[in-house]
């Protein structure tokens, strides 16, 4: 290929949307902090949006290299290469466990009989022809999908204000316990999940059809998708009220399920399944088109040599859990604890290492 | 040594294995070029040779040479023959061979077009034009005057893209009026008219036109460069041209639009886009198109733009039923019965009750059977329609429900369906879907509501990766231009649309002057530049 691919900053501002929307609206995040939940939303999101500007500034001072080139550079090439390779495994793990909920949650809304093998194989499959297809491809889907999401968000909002079922007042007291339990349900958890998976553009601003990092961009991008979630978990508290929403698994299906106890719309369950399906889908593609671009960057092939492995790493990892329970208890848990590693550490030292190379060059 | 003569033989060999002999120049002896033309072209009895030789000494002998059916026999009696016997000049006793070919170049023949050919490779498609041969005796040169006028259809209301307001003439047969009719409503010196000739055989005339300074010159170097590429014998429609010429040949989306209207032709090309004028076919290309392309009809911009908005989202919506509805129908029947109310669900298992067919067997059996009415509805004499219509509706539809042999449901989502499909102005990307759907069925019979998403995607990232000469077929959506999105799913109105509203990789132009929203009468003080002048008034 003559010409690199390039995506505009559009582009890139509605990818971070989409990703970020993922299907993070369906859960109940900080759910710990009851009805204080969005709070620590906010908490969370500010807490991504420091660490968004870091990655910023590490992309600011490292133009033209994406994170595997910046690990080389500042790790040195062996043990940058290692780290890199790792990071790659880490996009695939991320990528696997989107697949895997995927799998769980279609054999639990739509497709009780079929078997996941073949539903995640689909899936799988279809992040493979985009990628196949290439980053212009792949940085299309967004602004296409997109709109249809946040329409069908927008409908279920207006229906469900319209029925009356928003009621603002489960959202009080609020801070009953102070500001400490919406600290802790907002660190790390919220953090990691959505908005410290933020590390991913690092491998994709290189992207940009400009040097640099689209700051204007990326930053409106993720402070209005900030806002959209945090509205969005504020609003299944005020529908379902906090004990519900903070049981359940899907509660944002709950609260679209409240629509047809309301008699006025029997089952709007296929906005939600659709929503659900687009946003892991574009995360899904995305941590697998990282993980692809990482190791054929690492191994000095084109990328597409690496599309159907990595396809197949992911799809037979995504059967290594048990059951639906193990694959929430090594979410929660072992993986919770890994992600501030990839998500905070690493670049903090890669700032640290900029940083400090700045100041040895400014002096020498 | 057994592949030797193969390989000399394909290299030899004429791909489309049409008789090319070299070059032959005319010889001095007219009765030897005679021959040689017979020889050519056989005896057929619509080719007409007349001789002539005049009174003077020595006579000046001259042949002419045309096909009956495809002159004028006005022209070439009176422009052509008559105007040589009677001219006095050349009836003279003194007169060269020589200079009675100069007289008659330059000054008898009164006909437009007149050329001079020295062989008869040059000489024979001319004759083939309608143009009419002058050969002389003792001159290794003859001369071609135009005289062509065949039988032409008039120009009629287009049949396949009709319209409530707007033009009501559509393109022809005749190449030659299709540019015409474009040059009619494009008085610019900037309208180019390229012409090619393709296919050995039919050696059918081509006209790429375009407006220079609009149309991305990418693009026409690369339609010029497919265009010249091509290597048949037959290019009987445009569709030879757009199959030959489009990108990606295997996808179920059209690349190229077709077109009976000069009007759309002149607004597409008015938006950078190319035009491919084919003689012998009534229907046009346009080059480069985009998905959205599809949707937008010519009459979006002659009715008011909030109910041509309003179409053109009910245009869409179409697309999306009659591609989803029966496999909506069979996903939901089949596997998610729970989304549907219970009153509904009861009323269709009540239907459903006596049918002997799962529903994907149903719905493709009533998908099959639209499409051979359909098809019986193209093919069948005028004459006997109304019997096909009562066969149709009566016993395919209501007799069949009411035998129990499929449900009423099914009929009502079949008929949806097929109707839908019609909104859709763009016959080529009707058809595809048609096909779509019922890849799109067996997903849903196979998968339910997830095969269906599954396949959209398919669909989104195929077209998001397909291109048509160099352009995304998605722009301008993916890759996103919002200030283009104004003639995409809704039509602002004329004086919104300041600048060209498609990426066409054509630079992007203002076509208006900006500020012409119709104002109240007080601004009228002071005019605005942009009013509209008096015609005749000075140059515009």
């Amino acid at each position: 290929m003559v010409n690199k691919e390039q995506v505009s900053s559009l582009q890139i501002a509605f990818m971070i949307m989409l990703f970020e929307i993922g299907s993070t609206p369906l859960f109940l995040l900080g759910g710990t902090a009851k009805q204080d939940s969005w709070l620590a939303m906010c908490a969370g999101s500010a807490a991504g949006f420091a660490l968004l500007l870091v990655l910023m500034w590490i992309q600011h001072r490292s133009p033209g290299t994406d994170l595997i080139g910046m690990l080389k550079a500042h790790f040195g090439t062996a043990p940058g290469a290692f780290i890199g390779a790792v990071y790659s495994l880490y996009f695939a793990y991320q990528s696997m466990r989107n697949v895997r909920d995927l799998g769980e949650l279609t054999a639990m809304t739509m497709l009780p009989r079929t078997p996941m093998a073949i539903t995640m194989l689909v899936f799988v499959l279809l992040a493979l022809y985009a990628i196949w297809k290439g980053a212009e491809v792949v940085f299309r889907l967004p602004e296409v999908l997109l709109p249809v999401m946040l329409f069908f968000y927008f409908l279920l909002v207006v229906m469900l204000s319209i029925m009356g079922a928003i009621d603002l007042s489960r959202l009080a007291p609020v801070m009953e316990g102070g500001l400490m339990p919406v600290l802790q349900a907002a660190l790390p958890e919220i953090v990691s999940f959505p908005f410290g998976q933020m590390i991913v553009f690092l491998m994709l601003w290189t992207l940009w059809e400009k040097p640099g990092v689209p700051v204007k961009y990326t930053v409106n991008a993720y402070l209005l998708i900030s806002a959209f979630l945090i509205f969005m978990n504020a609003l299944n508290v005020a529908v379902l009220g906090p004990a519900i929403a903070g049981v359940s698994q899907l509660p944002f299906l709950k609260t679209v399920r409240v629509l047809s106890n309301l008699k006025f719309v029997e089952r709007l369950d296929i906005l939600v399944t659709i929503q659900l399906f687009l946003g892991l889908l574009i995360k899904m593609m995305l941590f697998y088109f990282c993980s692809v671009k990482a190791l054929a960057e690492l191994t000095g092939k084109p990328a597409k040599w690496w599309v159907f492995p990595m396809g197949a790493v992911i799809y037979g990892s995504s059967f290594l859990e048990r059951d639906y329970t193990q694959h929430i208890a090594v979410g929660l848990g072992p993986s919770l604890k890994l992600d501030p590693l990839f998500q905070v550490a690493i670049p903090l030292l890669l700032a640290l290492s900029i940083w400090v190379r700045g100041r040895l060059q400014r002096s020498a | 040594m057994p592949q030797e003569p193969k390989k000399s033989r394909q290299t030899t060999k004429d791909p489309v294995e049409t008789s090319v002999p070299a070059p032959l120049p005319l010889k001095l002896s007219l009765e030897d070029n005679l021959q040689e033309f017979s020889r050519r072209i056989g005896s057929s009895s619509d080719i007409v040779i007349r001789h002539y030789k005049s009174e003077a000494k020595p006579p000046l002998t001259l042949a002419f040479i045309y096909i009956d059916g495809l002159v004028n026999a006005d022209t070439v009696n009176q422009a052509v023959l008559q105007s040589l016997m009677e001219n006095s000049t050349l009836n003279g006793d003194s007169i060269t061979t020589e200079a009675a070919f100069n007289l008659i170049k330059e000054h008898i023949l009164p006909v437009g077009g007149v050329k001079e050919a020295r062989t008869l490779e040059v000489l024979l498609p001319l004759l083939f034009d309608g143009y009419t041969l002058i050969l002389f005796e003792g001159l290794q040169v003859a001369l071609a005057a135009d005289t062509s006028g065949w039988e032409k259809r008039s120009i009629n209301e287009p049949t396949s893209q009709g319209v409530i307001r707007g033009p009501k003439e559509g393109f022809t047969e005749s190449l030659r009026t299709g540019t015409a009719m474009l040059r009619r409503r494009l008085k610019t010196a900037d309208l180019r008219i390229e012409e090619y000739t393709i296919g050995q055989r039919t050696g059918t005339g081509i006209a790429l036109v375009y407006l220079k300074g609009l149309a991305s010159e990418q693009v026409l170097t690369e339609i010029r460069r497919r265009l010249n590429a091509i290597n048949t014998d037959a290019i009987l429609e445009s569709n030879y041209i757009e199959e030959f010429i489009q990108d990606g040949g295997l996808t179920p989306f059209p690349t190229i639009q077709n077109t009976e209207r000069p009007d759309a032709m002149a607004g597409g090309i008015l938006e950078g886009q190319v035009g491919i004028v084919i003689d012998g076919t009534p229907f046009a290309l346009l080059a480069p198109s985009t998905f959205f392309n599809f949707f937008q009809s010519s009459e979006d911009y002659y009715q008011r733009y909030d109910i041509s908005s309003f179409l053109r989202l009910i245009r869409y919506g179409a697309f999306f039923v009659s591609m989803l509805l029966p496999a909506l129908y069979i996903a939901v029947t089949t596997f998610h019965q729970e989304m549907l109310p219970t009153t509904l669900l009861i009323s269709l298992a009540a239907q459903r009750e006596g049918v002997p067919l799962p529903a994907f067997a149903e719905a493709l059996l009533m998908e099959l059977t639209f499409d051979v009415l359909r098809e019986a509805g193209v093919r069948m004499p005028r004459t006997i329609g109304p019997a096909i219509s009562i066969v149709g509706a009566l016993v395919l539809g209501q007799a069949a429900v009411q035998a129990g042999l499929v449900s009423a449901a099914m009929v009502i989502v079949v008929s949806f369906t097929a109707i839908s499909n019609f909104v859709i102005p763009s016959l080529a990307i009707a058809n595809s879907i048609r096909l779509i759907r019922f890849v799109m069925m067996f997903i849903a019979a196979s998968l339910g509501l997830f095969g269906i998403m599954s396949f959209l995607m398919v669909l989104l990232i195929h077209m998001a990766g397909l291109r048509s000469f160099g352009v995304p077929y998605l722009s301008p959506v993916a890759p996103m231009i919002p200030r283009y999105l104004k003639d995409i799913f809704i039509r602002v109105p004329l004086w919104g649309m300041n600048m060209r509203p498609k990426t066409n990789l054509g630079k992007e132009t203002r076509r208006q002057s900006p500020h012409q929203k119709p104002q109240p009468a007080e601004d009228a003080a002071k005019p605005s530049p942009a009013q509209p002048k008096p015609q005749g008034e000075g140059p515009a």
